[in-house]
């Protein structure tokens, strides 16, 4: 009998104990953070962490891919733990806004530190650092007259000279839904055409392997993003005979930005992190470890960078950029842009 | 059941088995699971709208059928020369150190193709020891010719596949009997017409068999084509997945691959027939290799030399040179030991499942023939023949529909080493119950013990190395497969395969090394096992 009778209160303990733990492990749970990060660990950490100390919300990152992530989002449907989902791409938002997996944003800070055309039309996301596609040069072998704009590039003359990025790349491609939202599928196919012919098999893996290939003399021109020059030029200052780069006029651009999931149980406080990157301190330090340029226009880039007011985006809605992803993907396996 | 006309002996046995079990259950079951992503994949191609078919040819279809069919033809052309040649030379002639070439021959197949690619990347890359030998001959950097390319990628494959070719042609060369050459030539048939009509001839089956091997890994090779950025159905398949999430998309691609592989599979038996010129038995003779001269000697061993060195040594020494840089420059870290766990884990748990999985159709199929077991062994082994990236959409499509939960686990990575790989274990053990006589069986079961204890206590110890060969094949085709494992690992869950790749497309040669090296070590094993059975017999079996 007593030991009957301990067994069960050993039992009701244990259940206790057991139902105890869930609801202390759920309440650490719900003052965490989820963040699906597409962008590069070593960037979005110190925000993150800086985010901790002001707030005291924790946070759990995921790094992975931009596009790999938003299939994760995709399949894990409304049991993702995601709060929160940052990509380096603005075309992979829309796509996932368009998915229906982004909660719009009411936030007056938002709305008055972001311009309009670089956040989607209902605010499910919003863009937080600016970053170019530049053409990047070896001074000694081209001049910036021949490379005014993209087209240029296409110019027989490049043949082996040119240097570009794989197709399965979100850069390349967000910059072809670029490209056919202003000027039109017809003549993407054509200048898609004209690079990979002009390319050759000089494709690189990264922008930063594009980059180095300019200033090692492999190649004479090549499409990358501007941060990446720039990037290489703080690692080996002496490269700068031998690479710098070109903004063409309207040039075309992209955002790294972020979203709150709509299934998320934590919106206060994700949109909290969001508010946090807009702001003017989180502006400064997202953009300025990887000399990007902020969204906001009133916080001013890094000093050895390019003034903004020296060169021009094109005025395209990145929001209409995002909708022309899928065809943009369609074109270059047609082309055949690896 | 079986009908009554049967002997005493025969009718004995079946009062002792019923007809229907539960292993026939088990198996049943097992295959069940096996062939619902396949059929999965099927359905969902087979309900795909014409507007994408149509958007699939379009984009996809339209470049990637003519660049794999190229593909097919440009290998089989070289692996049937490099394999047919090495082949001849070492069961016609007599040579010095012929013993050790004949198994040095098969070392490639130790080498995944996307391993051997990335060695290659990195020897010719801008700057490379490549690029060195080539301005010092040739001048001009900028004519070398590229590996990325169509020759490229075929010469890649056809190095590591050309083994296949090379063990089946070898094994049948072996089995020809002496006495139609000789007969040939006392009618007096000229030696040309002698090599084709009989030695050629006569191989062929083998010839045959081993050509559809080394097409098969063509077909569900992902590595190669995408490192070296040759656009072929894995590779659509996989992006179709990754950069679209389009299960349709992807399903309808796999499809058409698929109906490809079966259509290959069929050509091979066609073209095989029922021909059969191998008579080991009564009056067999086998040819005498003719012995060689000292300068022949030289020529013939430069020849495999030669192939060899492309095929192998040069590109093994490469990553040897590149792993030790890494390990100079603190590269055993404790990621690559996490890696490296990783790999070994999931790939010990997948062949282990494996192993134990195919137990019950193996034993059927040897051991009671029918309908029933016949059809579950063939369910089980179709894995065999399905792409990687076939299998991870099949597995996606099913979790999708049904068990969505599982998204993410690393309980698909398991089910697609598993179906893909459980055939190996199939066949082995299939093949290792078959050798045992079952009277002992017979008797252990008259003596009151049932199937089980029979099973545990007789059978199994006997067909303990039969089991553990399967194991360790499939062990290391697990360490080895990479799209399936792209594609279905749980997020930021790598393997030695997966590191291999990521690196390797980043063109960060010397982190590839370490891995890719282990990978080659482990290869080395099942190696051991294919000239084990060299030795053993003079004709080969490899599946």
């Amino acid at each position: 009998m007593f030991r009957l009778f301990s067994g069960s209160v050993r039992m009701v303990m244990a259940i206790l104990a057991i139902v105890m733990f869930i609801t202390v492990a759920g309440q650490a749970f719900a003052q965490e953070l989820v963040v699906y990060s597409g962008r590069g660990e070593r960037l979005i950490k110190p925000v993150l962490d800086e985010f901790t100390k002001k707030t005291g919300i924790k946070i759990t990152l995921h790094s992975a891919g931009t596009v790999e992530l938003l299939n994760k989002l995709l399949t894990e449907g409304d049991r993702t733990p995601a709060d929160v989902y940052l990509t380096v791409d603005a075309g992979t938002l829309e796509r996932a806004r368009i998915a229906g997996l982004l909660q719009p944003i009411k936030s007056e800070g938002i709305t008055k530190n972001i311009p309009a055309e670089m956040r989607a039309s209902d605010n499910s996301w919003v863009g937080l650092s600016l970053r170019m596609r530049v053409i990047a040069y070896n001074p000694q072998k081209a001049k910036p007259d021949e490379i005014k704009t993209f087209e240029s590039l296409t110019d027989p003359k490049w043949k082996g000279r040119l240097g570009i990025r794989t197709g399965s790349n979100v850069y390349p491609q967000s910059h072809t839904a670029m490209m056919i939202a202003e000027k039109g599928e017809a003549e993407t196919e054509k200048f898609l055409r004209g690079i990979a012919a002009n390319a050759g098999d000089k494709i690189y893996p990264s922008d930063s392997r594009a980059v180095e290939a300019v200033a090692k003399g492999e190649v004479d021109v090549a499409l990358v993003n501007h941060y990446y020059v720039y990037g290489h030029l703080r690692k080996t200052p002496d490269d700068s005979k031998t690479l710098a780069f070109v903004v063409p006029p309207k040039s075309a651009y992209n955002v790294s930005g972020g979203g709150i999931l709509k299934t998320s149980k934590n919106k206060e406080a994700a949109q909290k992190l969001i508010e946090f990157m807009a702001s003017d301190e989180g502006q400064a330090m997202f953009a300025e470890e990887n000399r990007e340029y902020p969204v906001n226009p009133k916080i001013s880039a890094h000093e050895s960078m390019l003034k903004r007011d020296k060169f021009t985006l094109t005025t395209v809605p990145l929001a209409t950029m995002g909708r022309y992803m899928m065809p943009a993907i369609d074109l270059i396996d047609k082309v055949g842009y690896r | 059941m079986r009908g009554g006309g049967e002997g005493e002996g025969e009718r004995h046995f079946n009062i002792m088995t019923k007809p229907i079990s539960y292993l026939h259950i088990f198996a049943v079951g097992i295959a069940a699971v096996a062939a619902i992503p396949i059929i999965f994949t099927l359905f969902s191609a087979l309900t795909v709208e014409p507007e994408l078919w149509k958007r699939l040819y379009d984009t996809r279809l339209k470049v990637i059928l003519p660049n794999t069919i190229k593909l097919l033809i440009s290998v089989g052309i070289l692996t049937l020369l490099i394999g047919v040649t090495t082949a001849w030379i070492v069961t016609r002639y007599d040579f010095r150190g012929k013993g050790i070439w004949e198994w040095l021959l098969i070392l490639p197949l130790a080498i995944p193709g996307y391993v051997l690619a990335y060695a290659y990347a990195s020897i010719m890359a801008p700057g490379g020891q490549a690029q060195s030998i080539w301005s010092s001959i040739f001048g001009d950097v900028s004519k070398m010719p590229s590996l990325y390319s169509f020759w490229g990628v075929s010469l890649i494959l056809s190095l590591v596949n050309y083994p296949y070719v090379y063990l089946l042609t070898r094994a049948s060369l072996l089995n020809q009997n002496v006495k139609y050459h000789e007969a040939a030539r006392v009618m007096g048939v000229p030696k040309y017409k002698r090599l084709w009509s009989i030695n050629i001839r006569m191989a062929y089956p083998g010839i045959i068999a081993g050509l559809a091997l080394a097409l098969m890994e063509v077909m569900a090779d992902f590595g190669t084509v995408a490192l070296l950025r040759y656009p072929t159905f894995t590779e659509a398949i996989y992006r179709q997945m990754t950069a679209r999430f389009d299960p349709s998309g992807a399903a309808a691609l796999a499809f058409v691959l698929v109906a490809i592989t079966f259509l290959l599979l069929n050509l091979e038996r066609y073209f095989r027939g029922k021909r059969s010129f191998e008579q080991t038995k009564g009056s067999f003779r086998s040819q005498m290799p003719k012995k060689l001269d000292f300068q022949r000697t030289i020529v013939m061993t430069a020849v495999i030399l030669l192939i060899l060195s492309f095929a192998f040594f040069i590109p093994v020494t490469v990553l040897i040179n590149m792993a030790w840089d890494a390990i100079t420059k603190g590269g055993l870290d404790s990621r690559f030991i996490k890696f490296t766990l990783n790999t070994i884990l999931i790939s010990a748990a997948g062949a282990t499942i494996a192993s134990i999985l195919a137990i019950p159709a193996a034993y059927l199929h040897a051991r009671r023939p029918g309908i029933l077991s016949k059809s579950v062994y063939y369910v089980s082994s179709l894995g065999y023949s399905l792409p990687g990236p076939v299998i991870a959409v099949g597995i996606l499509l099913t979790v999708a529909m049904l068990f969505n939960w599982l998204y993410g686990s690393i309980l698909l990575l398991l089910m697609a080493y598993v179906i893909r790989f459980m055939p190996i274990s199939l066949q082995s053990q299939d093949s290792s119950i078959s050798m045992v006589s079952r009277s002992m069986e017979d008797a252990s079961r008259t003596l009151g013990a049932g199937t089980w204890k029979t099973f545990k206590d007789i059978l199994l110890p006997l067909i303990r190395r039969g089991i553990l060969a399967g194991w360790v094949v499939v062990f290391v085709d697990c360490m080895k497969e990479l799209p399936a494992t792209m594609m279905l690992r749980p997020l930021a869950f790598d393997t030695l395969a997966v590191r291999v790749w990521v690196e390797a497309s980043e063109s960060l040669w010397e982190m590839a090394a370490l891995p890719a090296l282990l990978i080659v070590l482990a290869g080395l094993l099942p190696l051991i096992i294919i000239i084990k059975k060299m030795g053993v017999q003079n004709g080969v079996e490899i599946t």
